[in-house]
């Protein structure tokens, strides 16, 4: 395995493991207001992630798919 | 142009009448049931597909004794079935849930909810259970007394909702048109009156016995096989005795019948450290692997098997009917701490974690119980704090058997536990003697009947809970185990720098400084550095000594086997500092959250943050310098 391929795969797992953590951290509306900030300069299923459906939902910064049953 | 919207029916009834168990059976859904009152403390709802094709919504509420609320929870439900929630429109349809065993008591909140002038309809419940008993309940007679039509089920079989299910199926369907007043409109006006009339209860009682006469009903119930193992398990002596064997029996099978399945699982995870060693070249990427997930998420995942026992023993507790038992033996040990038996039930929904038992503190009548109670939940060993007390405990506690067949190991978690709950007590009398209010609220608490514990039930609960153990490792563990593997890796020392890579790191770094701070109480830079991640999650700290040491050691050997080295590193006096430090230690920040939530104040988070801080670091110096004064005078 190449160093630079191997360089892009953990700085992608580092990278995807912050966002969660940040996530997990941090409070619902603050998530809310970062989603309202990003609208219409990242995909839908980026702000669904952020915001989560709920906050989605309250805000309307993106439309969720329907629940699955 | 108008559209037609599916139904909203909602149950309602008192307390443990089967309500969750029925939801299930109609939706589809695995809502949380158990045998004794308060497990459902909000509403919840899903979907009936009837076998037409036809959609209903259906709402599980808290159980409520009246249309009157005393509790929080019983609020959420006398709010919705009166119409005063301003978002939620009326149900279309109530389903007045009844225990066919108990129905003197049950039919009274029934004929307080046909005063709604709603549709209604009376599902009469336990069925099965009531003909055992010999009681012989006509549903046909029944329904023409009240006027309402009835219908056998039984919550617990796979079909015991058949009927409902056909007569929820033929609700007429609810036409939705802009600016047009739905049949919700009707029940609201109707309501408005109700609730200026509720001073009915003695009538309603009067009105329920004369039915019971002339149903037949009306004999005072004999003594059942429960009203007889009462007379043992609740005597003041021998009661008592029983729920402390069953609570030491419980932690003492914990760790003996876990093992062989920890050590497979230790054994598995130290396999694929060595298979990803074999196969991925030396450096960042299998440093990632083995040091970071392996070592950090894999020494979580090994306390796997005592998670599940201690679960399938408190779940059959809950399910047998045993749980408000224990409540009602402990109501005289609440009371002498100020607090009521019935905080019982929330704070032992707080050793599977704080947040359910803080959300079921809602069945407390009292609000400063209710808060007190709050208070002392995170002083609960919860779940997550297993895997730290089983690692400290299996690398420092020998296995050694003392007399009657009792391990130590087992001993030292059941006193762990015990000092959770000592320290709860304690706090509990400290806080209650600032209240304004002193006086003791007497427990009343509906003992439900004893039956077997159904597997379908525990089985569904234990998967709900292995899924949400294997959730955490598998996202906020792992996560917060691969930044903390980053910061711990970078950045990289110079040639001929001659401690641990680790020291030179962000990580070490933050760990040197946080060391100072809990130097005094013996716990070294990697334990410290444990401490932050352990804040998102308490077992996150196992993890997190994982990928330390798995840093600062050379090849695979960390991975899965974290005790005998952490036994090596650490003095006894600090093994059992952390040990008291993880009793009373700061509550995770989700827990912060739900008691933000429920108290509507940042105030109360932040005090119980800053008492428990205060507590776990006193109590682990103390620990410290007196097992090492004990050790050193040894």
């Amino acid at each position: 395995m190449s160093a630079v391929l191997e360089r892009i795969l953990v700085g992608s797992a580092v990278l995807v493991s912050c966002g969660y953590v940040l996530r997990v951290l941090l409070p619902f509306s603050w998530r809310v207001a970062i989603a309202r900030r990003l609208q219409r300069r990242v995909p839908d299923a980026v702000l669904i992630w952020i915001a989560g459906r709920q906050g989605c939902e309250a805000c309307g910064v993106a439309r969720p798919p329907p629940r699955r049953r | 142009m108008s559209a037609v919207a599916e139904p909203l029916v909602a149950l309602v009834g008192n307390p443990n009448c089967g309500k969750t168990a029925l939801f299930n059976l109609l939706t589809g859904s695995r809502q949380k049931i158990a045998n004794y009152a308060g497990v459902t403390v909000e509403r919840k709802e899903g979907r009936l597909l009837a076998p037409s094709g036809r959609g209903v919504r259906v709402l599980d509420l808290p159980g409520a004794y009246s249309l009157r609320p005393r509790t929080p929870d019983e609020q959420i439900t006398c709010d919705f079935v009166l119409g005063r929630l301003a978002d939620e429109p009326l149900p279309d349809a109530i389903v007045a849930v009844v225990d066919a065993t108990n129905l003197r008591r049950h039919l009274c909140l029934v004929l307080a909810l046909r005063r709604l002038g709603l549709p209604l309809v009376v599902a009469l419940n336990m069925v099965d259970l009531a003909r055992q008993r010999g009681l012989q309940v006509d549903p046909a007679r029944l329904a023409t007394e009240l006027g309402l039509p009835v219908v056998e089920t039984v919550g617990i079989r796979a079909h015991g909702a058949r009927a409902l299910t056909d007569y929820l199926e033929r609700l007429p369907p609810v036409s939705i048109a802009p600016g047009a007043p739905g049949t919700a409109a009707i029940g609201r006006d109707n309501a408005a009156a109700i609730a200026a009339d509720l001073d009915r209860v003695l009538g309603d009682q009067q009105e329920v016995e004369q039915l019971l006469n002339r149903l037949g009903l009306a004999e005072a119930p004999f003594e059942t096989l429960s009203d007889r193992i009462d007379a043992v398990v609740l005597h003041p002596v021998v009661g008592p005795l029983i729920l402390a064997v069953t609570l030491f029996a419980m932690f003492q099978a914990v760790f003996r019948l876990a093992q062989p399945f920890m050590q497979a699982l230790t054994s598995l995870v130290g396999w694929l450290a060595t298979l990803i060693a074999a196969m991925v070249p030396a450096g960042l990427l299998r440093s990632l692997l083995v040091d970071g997930v392996l070592a950090g998420a894999g020494s979580v995942l090994v306390f796997l098997p005592q998670i599940v026992l201690l679960f399938t023993f408190i779940l059959i507790l809950e399910d047998s009917g045993y749980l408000p038992r224990a409540a009602f033996l402990l109501d005289r040990l609440m009371g002498g701490v100020g607090l009521s038996g019935r905080s019982f039930i929330p704070l032992l929904s707080s050793f599977a974690c704080a947040i359910p038992g803080i959300l079921a503190t809602r069945t407390i009548p009292n609000a400063r119980d209710r808060l007190v109670t709050i208070m002392i939940a995170p002083l609960m060993t919860c779940s997550a704090r297993l895997p730290v007390y089983a690692l400290l405990i299996g690398a420092f506690i020998p296995p050694r058997q003392l007399a009657l067949g009792i391990g130590l190991q087992g001993l030292v978690l059941f006193a762990l536990y015990a000092g959770g709950i000592g320290s709860a007590l304690l706090v509990a009398l400290i806080l209650k003697r600032y209240a304004r209010t002193r006086a003791v609220q007497p427990l009343q608490m509906e003992l439900p009947a004893y039956h077997w514990p159904s597997l379908r039930n525990l089985a569904i609960g234990l998967t709900q809970r292995v899924e949400v153990f294997l959730r955490r490792v598998g996202t906020t563990i792992l996560a917060l185990m691969v930044v903390l593997w980053f910061l711990a890796s970078v950045p990289v020392p110079p040639p001929g720098y001659a401690g641990s890579p680790i020291e030179w790191s962000i990580a070490g770094r933050i760990g040197a400084l946080l060391a100072q701070v809990f130097a005094p109480i013996g716990f070294n830079w990697q334990i410290s550095i444990a401490l932050v991640p352990g804040l998102a999650a308490r077992e996150v700290a196992v993890g997190a000594l994982g990928t330390v040491y798995s840093l600062a050691a050379t090849g695979t050997d960390v991975a899965g086997q974290l005790a005998p080295i952490v036994a090596r590193a650490w003095s006894l006096p600090t093994a059992l500092a952390l040990l008291v430090w993880y009793v009373f230690a700061p509550q995770c920040l989700s827990t912060l959250a739900v008691v933000r939530r429920e108290t509507n104040s940042w105030r109360y988070p932040a005090l119980m943050a800053g008492y428990l801080f205060a507590l776990a670091y006193l109590a682990a110096g103390l620990t410290f310098h007196l097992s090492r004064w004990l050790l050193g005078a040894a």
